[in-house]
C-alpha cells in the first residue's frame, strides 16, 4: 500500500515538473511566434529596397487616417513625389546606380518627414506621403524641405559624380465630398503640373 | 532526443511490465531531467540509454531486444499520432525512403533543434531497399525496431538484413528485400 502511495507521489511530482517545463516551452514558442509575426508584418508592409512602406500598407493606413480627419474635421494633406529623369540615371549609370538613388532619396525623405506622417514607395520612382493635421501651406513647406534634401544628395557611379532632383505635387483634404482616392488623385495631378512646369519644384493643387 | 520518445517509452514500460518496474527503472537511472518528461521537450539521448540499461537490469531482458521492441511500438504510435505522413502510402518500401526526404524535413520545421538520425536510401534493384542509418546517439536497435514496425504496419512480404557498415561502427546498413 505504502509502495503504491509512494509511486503515485513520485509520479505526481514528475507530472508537476513536466507540466512546468511544457508551460515554459509553450511560453517561449509563443514569444518566438509573436516576434516572427512582427517581422513578417514588417516585411509584408515594407518596400525591401527603400525601407518605405509599400503601396498596399500605405493605402490601408491612409484610408484610416482619412476617416479620422473626416470624423474630427482635421486637416490632412498628401504629397506625391517623383524623381526627375530617373530613367536617364538607369540608362546612363545602370540599375545599381538607380537603386542607390532610390535608397538615398528615400532616406532623405524619411529623415525629412515627421514620425506621424505616412510614407510609401508608390511606384517605381514615385513616393507618396500623407501628412495628418497638416494643411496645404504646411505640406508645401515640408515638400520644399524634401526637395532641398533630395537636391543636396550626391551620388557616384562609374567614376562620375551626379545629383538628382525631384518634383512634388501637394493637395489637401477638401471639406465636402472628398475621399482618400480623390485627395491622392489631386496630388498626382499637381505633380503632373510640377513636371510640366519644368520639374524640381513643388506645385500645390489648384481647382481649374 | 524529443520528449515524445521518452513519454512513449515510459507508457510502454508501464503497460508491458508494471508501474513498479517503471519506478524502479527510473530510480536506477542517471537522469538530469529527473525523469519529468514532456512530449514537446528535448532531452539528452543518454537518458534513454540509461533508462533502457536499467530496464534490462530489472527485467533481465537484453538491451537490444528492449530497444527493438520499443522501436516497433513507437512506429505504431507514430501511425496514430501523425496520420498525414501515411496518407497515400501503400507499402514499407514506399514509406521508408520518405523518412529522410520528407518526414525529417517536416519535423525540422516544427523542431529546428531536433537531432535526427539520417537514413540514406538506395534501390540496388527493384523491390530491394538499402537504408544506411547514421546517428549521433547510435541506436541501431531502435532503428531496426522502427523499420520492423513499419514493415508489420504495411504487411510487405520482405525480410530485413542488418550489418554494421565496414570500417564504421557508427553506420548500420539495413537491406530490405523480398522474402
Amino acid at each position: 500500500m505504502d509502495s503504491q502511495v509512494e509511486i503515485l507521489r513520485r509520479r505526481f511530482e514528475r507530472e508537476r515538473l513536466a507540466r512546468k517545463e511544457a508551460e515554459r516551452i509553450a511560453e517561449e514558442r509563443s514569444r518566438e511566434l509573436f516576434e516572427k509575426n512582427l517581422e513578417l508584418e514588417r516585411l509584408s508592409s515594407t518596400d525591401p529596397l527603400t525601407g518605405l512602406h509599400n503601396r498596399r500598407h500605405f493605402s490601408a493606413s491612409a484610408r484610416i487616417e482619412f476617416q479620422r480627419a473626416l470624423r474630427f474635421d482635421l486637416k490632412l494633406s498628401a504629397v506625391m513625389m517623383d524623381i526627375d529623369h530617373f530613367k536617364r540615371v538607369n540608362d546612363r549609370f545602370g540599375h545599381a546606380a538607380g537603386d542607390a538613388v532610390l535608397v538615398g532619396v528615400a532616406g532623405a525623405c524619411i529623415a525629412g518627414i515627421r514620425a506621424t506622417d505616412l510614407h510609401a514607395r508608390y511606384g517605381g520612382e514615385e513616393f507618396c506621403f500623407l501628412l495628418p493635421e497638416t494643411g496645404l501651406d504646411g505640406a508645401g513647406i515640408l515638400a520644399e524641405r524634401l526637395r532641398d534634401a533630395v537636391a543636396a544628395l550626391h551620388f557616384t557611379a562609374g567614376g562620375v559624380d551626379f545629383a538628382v532632383t525631384a518634383s512634388f505635387g501637394v493637395a489637401e483634404r477638401l471639406a465636402d465630398g472628398d475621399s482618400i482616392e480623390l485627395l491622392l488623385d489631386r496630388s498626382d495631378k499637381a505633380l503632373y503640373e510640377a513636371k510640366r512646369e519644368g520639374r524640381d519644384r513643388v506645385v500645390p493643387w489648384k481647382a481649374s | 532526443m524529443k520528449g515524445l520518445v521518452f513519454t512513449e517509452f515510459l507508457e510502454l514500460v508501464d503497460e508491458k511490465f508494471s508501474p513498479e518496474t517503471c519506478e524502479r527503472m527510473i530510480g536506477m537511472s542517471v537522469l538530469p531531467s529527473g525523469g519529468a518528461y514532456t512530449s514537446v521537450g528535448t532531452y539528452d539521448a543518454g537518458e534513454m540509454l540509461s533508462l533502457v540499461s536499467s530496464l534490462s537490469t530489472v527485467t533481465a531482458i537484453p538491451v537490444p531486444d528492449l530497444l527493438k521492441g520499443f522501436g516497433r511500438h513507437l512506429f505504431s504510435r507514430f501511425v496514430s499520432a501523425f496520420p498525414a505522413f501515411f496518407k497515400g502510402v501503400g507499402s514499407a518500401l514506399e514509406f521508408l525512403p520518405r523518412v529522410e526526404d520528407y518526414i525529417h524535413v517536416e519535423v525540422k520545421k516544427l523542431y529546428p533543434d531536433a537531432e535526427l538520425p539520417t537514413f540514406s536510401c538506395a534501390v540496388p534493384e527493384p523491390g530491394t531497399l538499402v537504408m544506411t542509418y547514421r546517428s549521433g546517439t547510435n541506436l541501431p536497435d531502435l532503428a531496426e525496431g522502427l523499420i520492423r514496425g513499419c514493415i508489420a504496419h504495411f504487411g510487405d512480404p520482405v525480410s530485413v538484413r542488418r550489418e554494421t557498415a565496414p570500417g564504421n561502427p557508427h553506420e548500420t546498413v539495413f537491406t530490405i528485400s523480398p522474402r
